[in-house]
């Protein structure tokens, strides 16, 4: 009787909180698996549209490119934000800083995370790419229509080339992988397999898009759209970037078929109906320009007082130390830097601004403040600013560059530059040259004109000029430019090592470039 | 029959105590039993008088009397035991053949001042005494609480446990601390033990729960103990029982009123470099060059005196009001009891405009007996708070660059208060004005708590138990920051406002059946249960940022910016958590001398990979009383003890999940699922004993060897896959932990008694096995500056990793061998600060340390080591007529603290040791040549901020942790002073954290990382809220 009570009693509570009782098996709600994300042809469509996103946000990831912009001299900055200040100037060594100026590839080194950004972001672009080319290649995934689905593997098509371009430019060696690989029989190629590999990619997305029409959507580059013909000028500038600013130094600077440059150039963002290839930044949400968050910010960020005494070598010396006070107001030739008044009276205080007058400059401005003490090295930070793309008085007339609106992938100026050296390095029209060389030059810099006159030289002094005027906050440009003329300061890695991380991942040896034990980078693949 | 008297005494108080007024039933078979329960000649009410095998007794009144009766056919004939017990105080017993009479005795109950009797419920089978024990179980009761509560639960283990260590992990007012028992489980999550509140697994943190409610807390601290407690409890289990009013004497009504009043201050101020090593004016102004910088001096000494100085931590730092109010009312009638509490706090903190932490709690605990075979307990507790909080301003971090001639105190140039703009060159991008930050933006955080127990018991027989509870816990919490328009930063920029709110509604609850039959053999008893365990856990959050705001002093969306570029930002969550488990757990009892106990276990999962869905426990333990059958002289008691048992450790919720983030619609690639994904699991083995000895002598002593493997680890993976990272079982840490305990009772006469109670321990930990990439964590994963904690397979866990400074002869050779630097060891000289530095800069401008090299050429090498050498705690309680004074005392040897507070301002010269004007002055040829150092040699300790042994620092500390001094007011003063009919009246003094003694450079040793890692692996100190002393009278009333 007991017993029965027992059950009974037993058995109503089992029943009560049994009912409460629900499956072990929850799927998680807050984000999406491969299942979800790979196999429904919106989302494979969302996947191509954020392989642009993924890989602009790593090509303007101030990780890993703000140090390959100091190491050029090109900016500076006397914060340690993403490394800076520890990979930015060799020429110390008392000891405080890094004397070797190799990269830090050790999983304990706090400056390890530099050559990791590169790495994880353009591969994460790729493997995104190859995503969507295995839908619709291998598993003939159709979105929407023939002509949408054209699209998606054009766009795929083209950040697989991107991606592998990047990584051929920054690694010593790498995976090349695309839809058709097993990754878990990964092995590395060396860079020049790789630059190879990414420039058959670069082909294929100009083949896909001269042979397709369509329209880009506009969430794809967060606002912007661009053609199939556009995607394919996209894809020859890529591919121009890339034969030209490969090499580690100039030995096989002097090795690239540049001819080939500038025929990919013709054909690039600069020809025909010429446009910048300017992404949209939201702040950092989503689209995020972040290297000239630091270097659009005169209070984070300098322009290097060699480029600064580029503009102005009168009033702009070059380097620190200097006397007390700085540079003073510049009064240079050069339109982009002018007068270097910038802003209005209510900035002062902030930025150190001279207010704008009718002599100020495009892209640089002039501050009288400097951040940092002469201990924390106030010799590499100039008193010119970046501004070129900094959107205050549209945005808010406090703030200054804030990551917000177009951002620069890659400029027709720029593309204009790689033509300009393609055809003077092949023995081309050098008056022509001169005429790419002035499309900023002149019309921008208000410079006297680059003539055929010049000769080889003096155009490639003046289209060098350029670089460093035009480039900067375009990505590690100003970096690559100036790693395949020697330019770099000695002891400076020309490439970056696999990193700790990926090496950790199969248990291989750490290794590392740059500094005085280490040459500067891999020798040049046979 | 003395075995089953001793384990059916304690299985059935409950029983007992319940059945109190039932079986006072007479009927013409019965035997009667009544009589008085006295101690120290002054009745005992609330004791329990009953013969537990047969299942009746009674609770004592006020006066000390029981009466009860019982069948006589019940006991067959046989002799039965008579028990007679009070929480606190020896059990009595007296052996009778039932007859049909009135059976009349009194007993006197002795204090079991060392609490040698004292039961516990956790981890055993049931009810157990601690002399039968297999295991260490910790016992904080609540005379160890009463006198100076902490506002946590957890805090009140402090120092009380040998063991448990716990930790500030903010100062924030309301906060709770962190604990860990004995050695690490996890190499990078958190220590939090298992805490189960009046049978509520409870997964939303104490910090809400009020230590005045507390009864008891039982720990046990590793798997040895916690394989009752499967998947989740192998960092050890925390119970804690509320008070209720089953201890009450029959017809009793007690009502209790506490309060305390005080303060809370901060226990040292560190000023900065209150010296410049600037050019000044004839007139004592800074010389400016012609862009209005200051000139710094040639030899550049921070010798200057500034033109003005204000004391700014003075300013900042302001006493704060410290305030709790309990009462409680609890009444035993009959077949009820129920205790009913509220308690406010209010502690503002110890900064300056904020009001801090206040909080109202409510718990009412009711006990019914149905009838003589069911039961139910149920609870019910709902608590609020509200704290407007100091860590979300930059406070600790801004204040830190502040220079000492600027006045945090003058206004606006607008007239409002506190000058936000207080740049002065060189800038500072870091240097803010607190008190600007404070009085502007607003940052609240409200939770509401309500917690409802139930518990139904139903006794069929009087071997066989059933339970059912239903468990339910609540929590809202309302995070709200807001920022408004025009917010100035120190350089004078306008903000352009933000709000955010981020509302947190979790619940969860647990529930179980367990079936429990006791039955005595030949020459042992065994107790058998068998149970099953559910617990369903949903964690949401839903968050909405507007990052501009368009209208002024409106603290609501209706003032959100509608702009393109700061649209406003919905973010949002949902965790679904279930478990499911089962156990069955069998105890011998052998001649009352050998106890044999073994579990086993099974947990299911959500959390677990779809793959690895079910996973196994299982303990076996053994306690021997050896003084049963070896009786050394002056020796009472004397056990030894053995425990093996297996527990785990569940991973996140996201872990086993392949995840793909949405970032700007579209999909990508960030975590590898995992369906394999196991529970860590930990194997520990504990050993031990426990003396009894000279009557007024405890001893217990434990060893824990501790192995946990399939450490839970989040790994990069191959980037060629597009993913970064997966969690895999992927590590083991092994750790072992000596610890001991000793009760004295050092004087007892009279009205005099003076107790002392000493708990030590010493753990050490290292990480056996990785078969992962070694790696640098810290206490914030998305925090790369504090990962300077590496784990590696052959390592002990706990160390920093980062330079050296060359100190030594050896470093120097080293280094010159290594290539770290030129020439030979006659070319540098050690300076007089104990550095080694080039000669030619010995004594010059260019005077700098030097980084120490490795042979291999590397300048990376352990640094430090977070783990205390030993922990010990010192708790006194003396007693003379009606004073009484507690102390704890808490001693920490050892252990390493990287000292980023410190370190970061070094930056700007922000730190005391940049000023020589108390170093020797030099020569006027060479100003050095006393000692003194310019400012660049010491900043080069800043070294980008990299961690070096400059940072790390000695984190040992003697701390007074509690003190209570309290009097008892005479019953005639307290009807003198109109304070009516309260029976005592107690007035005294509370002190918390009031001395500490400590090399430690920041504000308080008892720091920790933020960013909620493990915070006893990672001790940084970051810019945290420093834990702070109070100081109070109280007051308590009482009836």
């Amino acid at each position: 009787m007991q017993m029965n009570r027992l059950a009974r009693g037993l058995g109503i509570l089992a029943v009560t909180v049994a009912a409460g009782c629900k499956s072990l098996d929850i799927q998680n709600p807050n984000a999406p698996d491969a299942r979800r994300a790979l196999s429904d042809p919106s989302a494979i469509e969302a996947v191509a549209g954020g392989t642009i996103r993924t890989w602009f946000n790593t090509f303007d990831a101030c990780e890993g490119n703000c140090v390959l912009a100091v190491q050029a001299q090109s900016f500076t900055s006397s914060w340690n934000n993403y490394n800076m200040f520890v990979y930015s100037d060799y020429s110390q060594t008392d000891g405080t800083r890094n004397a070797t100026g190799a990269w830090q590839n050790d999983p304990a080194a706090a400056g390890r995370t530099s050559i990791e950004e590169l790495w994880t972001g353009y591969y994460s672009a790729l493997s995104s790419a190859n995503d969507v080319l295995t839908a619709i290649r291998i598993n003939k995934l159709v979105i929407n229509n023939a002509s949408d689905t054209k699209r998606s593997e054009t766009i795929a098509q083209l950040i697989q080339g991107a991606s592998l371009a990047e990584i051929a430019m920054n690694y010593d060696k790498g995976y090349i992988v695309d839809e058709t690989t097993d990754i878990s029989t990964l092995a590395y190629q060396d860079r020049k397999k790789l630059r190879d590999a990414a420039l058959a990619k670069l082909d294929a997305a100009i083949a896909l898009a001269n042979g397709n029409t369509f329209v880009t959507p506009a969430a794809w580059a967060n606002g912007n759209t661009y053609t199939n013909v556009q995607i394919a000028q996209i894809a020859n500038s890529l591919a121009a970037r890339l034969l030209a600013y490969w090499p580690r130094n100039a030995a096989e600077n002097a090795s690239v078929n540049w001819g080939q440059v500038a025929t990919y150039a013709s054909k690039g963002i600069s020809s025909g109906a010429a446009f910048d290839w300017m992404l949209i930044g939201d702040g950092c949400a989503s689209w995020c320009p972040d290297i000239l968050q630091w270097f659009d910010a005169v209070d984070t960020g300098r322009i290097h007082t060699r480029v600064a005494n580029m503009m102005d070598p009168v009033t702009q010396k070059t380097p620190f130390p200097l006397a007390a006070g700085g540079n003073t107001q510049p009064n240079s030739p050069d339109k982009r830097l002018g007068n270097g008044t910038f802003g209005t009276a209510d900035m002062v205080a902030g930025f150190g601004n001279i207010p704008k007058t009718a002599g100020a400059g495009t892209d640089f401005m002039y501050s009288t403040q400097n951040n940092f003490r002469p201990s924390r090295g106030s010799w590499h930070q100039s008193n010119i600013g970046h501004v070129r793309y900094d959107l205050s008085g549209v945005q808010d007339v406090n703030g200054i560059y804030a990551a917000y609106g177009p951002a620069p992938a890659f400029t027709r100026n720029e593309n204009d530059l790689l033509w300009a050296e393609g055809l003077i390095r092949s023995g081309g029209s050098l008056a022509t040259a001169a005429q790419l060389i002035n499309n900023s030059r002149v019309n921008r810099g208000g410079l006297p004109a680059a003539t055929a006159a010049d000769g080889v030289n003096g155009l490639i002094a003046k289209l060098q000029y350029e670089q460093e005027v035009e480039l900067p906050g375009i990505g590690a440009v100003p970096f690559y430019n100036r790693r395949r003329i020697d330019g770099l300061l000695v002891g400076t890695p020309h490439e970056m090592p696999v990193p700790a991380k990926e090496l950790g991942v199969f248990g291989q040896a750490l290794y590392t470039w740059g500094g005085g034990a280490n040459p500067a980078n891999s020798p040049t693949p046979p | 029959m003395d075995r089953a008297w001793m384990l059916r005494s304690l299985r059935a108080i409950g029983a007992v105590v319940a059945l109190a007024s039932i079986a006072t039933v007479a009927s013409a078979q019965s035997a009667q039993f009544t009589g008085k329960v006295t101690s120290s000649g002054q009745p005992l009410g609330g004791a329990s008088v009953g013969i537990p095998e047969l299942g009746v007794g009674a609770i004592t009144g006020q006066d000390g009397k029981y009466n009860f009766t019982v069948e006589v056919s019940k006991a067959k004939g046989l002799p039965v035991v008579v028990f007679v017990r009070y929480i606190g105080y020896k059990p009595k017993r007296m052996s009778v053949t039932l007859e049909a009479k009135r059976v009349e005795k009194d007993f006197e109950l002795e204090k079991d001042v060392l609490s040698l009797d004292q039961v516990v419920v956790t981890g055993v089978n049931e009810a157990t005494s601690q002399k039968k024990t297999a295991f260490s179980v910790g016992v904080v009761d609540a005379s160890q609480i009463k006198d100076s509560p902490a506002t946590s639960p957890l805090g009140a283990l402090a120092g009380k446990v040998a063991g448990a260590s716990v930790m500030t992990t903010t100062g924030q007012p309301g906060a709770e601390p962190a604990i860990r028992l004995r050695s690490a489980t996890s190499l990078t999550g958190r220590q939090d033990p298992l805490v189960i509140v009046d049978g509520t697994i409870t997964r939303l943190g104490l910090a809400d729960i009020n230590s005045e409610d507390i009864e008891r807390v039982e720990v046990i601290k590793g798997a040895a103990a916690s394989s009752l407690y499967g998947s989740d409890a192998a960092n050890g289990v925390v119970q804690i029982f509320t008070k209720r009013g089953a201890g009450l004497a029959e017809g009793q009504l007690a009502f209790t009123l506490r309060n305390e009043f005080g303060q809370s201050t901060l226990p040292r101020k560190v000023p900065g470099n209150m010296s410049h090593d600037y050019n000044l004016n004839a007139d004592g102004t800074f010389a400016l060059d012609a862009t209005g910088n200051r000139v710094e001096r040639d030899d550049k000494l921070s010798i200057g005196a500034y033109p003005v100085y204000y004391d700014q931590l003075d300013a900042v730092f302001k006493p704060g009001n410290f305030m709790t109010n309990y009462v409680s009312v609890g009444q035993r009638r009959g077949n009820n009891n129920f205790n009913a509490s509220f308690q406010n706090t209010h502690d503002a903190g110890t900064l300056a405009l904020l009001n801090g932490f206040s909080r109202q709690n409510f718990r009412i605990n009711v006990d019914q007996v149905m009838n003589d075979q069911w039961d139910i307990s149920t609870g019910a507790f709902y608590g609020r708070s509200h704290s407007d909080q100091g860590e979300d301003h930059g406070i600790f971090f801004g204040m830190k660059f502040l220079e000492p001639n600027i006045d945090i105190t003058a206004p606006n140039k607008d007239g409002t208060p506190y000058n936000a703009v207080i740049k002065q060159a060189p800038l500072s991008g870091n240097v803010v004005n607190p008190l600007y930050g404070i009085s502007q933006r607003a940052v609240f955080d409200d939770r509401d708590r309500f917690t409802g127990t139930f518990k139904l018991r139903y006794r069929p027989a009087q071997w066989l138990t059933a339970e059912g509870n239903i468990n339910f816990d609540e929590s809202n919490d309302l995070y709200k920051s807001f920022t408004p328009t025009g917010f100035l930063n120190s350089s004078g920029a306008k903000s352009k406002g933000g709000l955010y709110e981020q509302s947190t509604p979790n619940r969860t609850y647990n529930a179980g059946v367990t079936v429990t039959a006791n039955k005595d053999f030949k020459w042992f008893t065994n107790t058998t249960k068998v149970a099953w365990v559910y617990e369903d856990q949903l964690n949401r959050q839903v968050s909405v940022n507007a990052s501009a705001l368009s209208v002024p002093q409106v603290t609501e969306y209706s003032a959100a910016a509608q702009d393109p570029n700061n649209p406003i930002q919905p973010g949002s969550f949902t965790q679904t958590i279930r478990n499911q488990n089962f156990f069955l757990i069998s105890t011998f009892d052998i001649k009352d001398k050998l106890v044999v106990d073994g579990l086993i276990r099974q947990d299911q999962s959500s959390l677990f990979g779809s793959e690895s869905r079910s996973h196994n426990y299982y303990r076996g333990s053994v306690a021997y009383r050896l003084s049963e059958d070896l009786h050394l002289p002056g020796v009472d008691e004397f056990k030894l003890r053995y425990s093996y048992g297996t527990a785990g450790l569940r991973p996140t919720f996201d872990a086993q999940y392949q995840i793909f983030s949405v970032s700007g619609g579209s999909p990508q690639k960030v975590t590898l699922g995992n369906p394999l994904l196991k529970p860590a699991l930990s194997k520990e083995s504990e050993y031990g004993f426990n003396i009894n000895f000279l009557t007024n002598f405890t001893f217990e002593y434990s060893y824990s060897d501790k192995v946990t493997s399939d450490q839970i680890l989040k790994v990069p993976v191959s980037s060629a896959s597009g993913y970064q990272n997966q969690w895999v079982n992927a590590a083991t840490l092994a750790g072992n932990t000596h610890e001991a305990t000793l009760g004295a009772v050092l004087y007892s006469k009279g009205e005099t008694f003076w107790r002392m109670n000493l708990a030590a321990d010493r753990t050490r930990q290292t990480i056996t096995a990785m078969n992962v990439a070694p790696e640098l964590v810290g206490p914030n994963p998305n925090d790369g500056n504090t990962r300077i904690f590496r784990i590696a397979a052959g390592q002990k866990f706990g160390i920093i990793y980062g330079a050296k400074w060359i100190r030594s002869a050896d470093q120097l050779a080293t280094t010159i061998k290594a290539g770290g630097l030129t020439g030979s060891t006659s070319d540098y000289t050690l300076n007089e600060l104990g550095y080694y530095v080039a000669k030619s800069a010995w004594q010059t401008v260019n005077e700098k340390p030097l980084k120490a090299y490795n042979a291999d050429g590397s300048t990376l090498t352990p640094i430090g080591d977070v783990n205390p050498d030993f922990n010990l705690s010192m708790n006194q309680t003396f007693q003379y007529k009606s004073l009484s004074i507690n102390g704890v005392f808490t001693w920490v040897k050892g252990g390493n603290i990287y000292n980023y507070t410190r370190q970061w301002p070094f930056n700007e010269q922000r730190d005391p040791v940049f000023d020589q004007r108390n170093v020797p002055a030099g020569t006027t040829a060479n100003p050095y040549s006393g000692g003194r150092k310019p400012v660049s040699y010491f900043q080069a300790f800043y070294n980008n901020f990299d961690a070096n042994d400059y940072f790390v620092e000695d984190g040992s500390y003697i701390r007074l942790r509690e003190l209570s001094v309290n009097y008892q007011l005479p019953r005639s003063w307290v009807k003198a002073i109109k304070l009516g009919d309260f029976q005592t009246a107690k007035l005294g003094i509370v002190g918390r954290n009031l001395w500490t003694s400590t090399k430690y450079s920041g504000y308080d040793p008892d720091v920790t990382g933020p960013g909620g890692g493990n915070p006893f692996a990672y001790r940084v100190d970051y810019f945290t809220y420093p834990a702070y002393k109070t100081f109070t009278l109280m007051l308590e009333l009482g009836y």
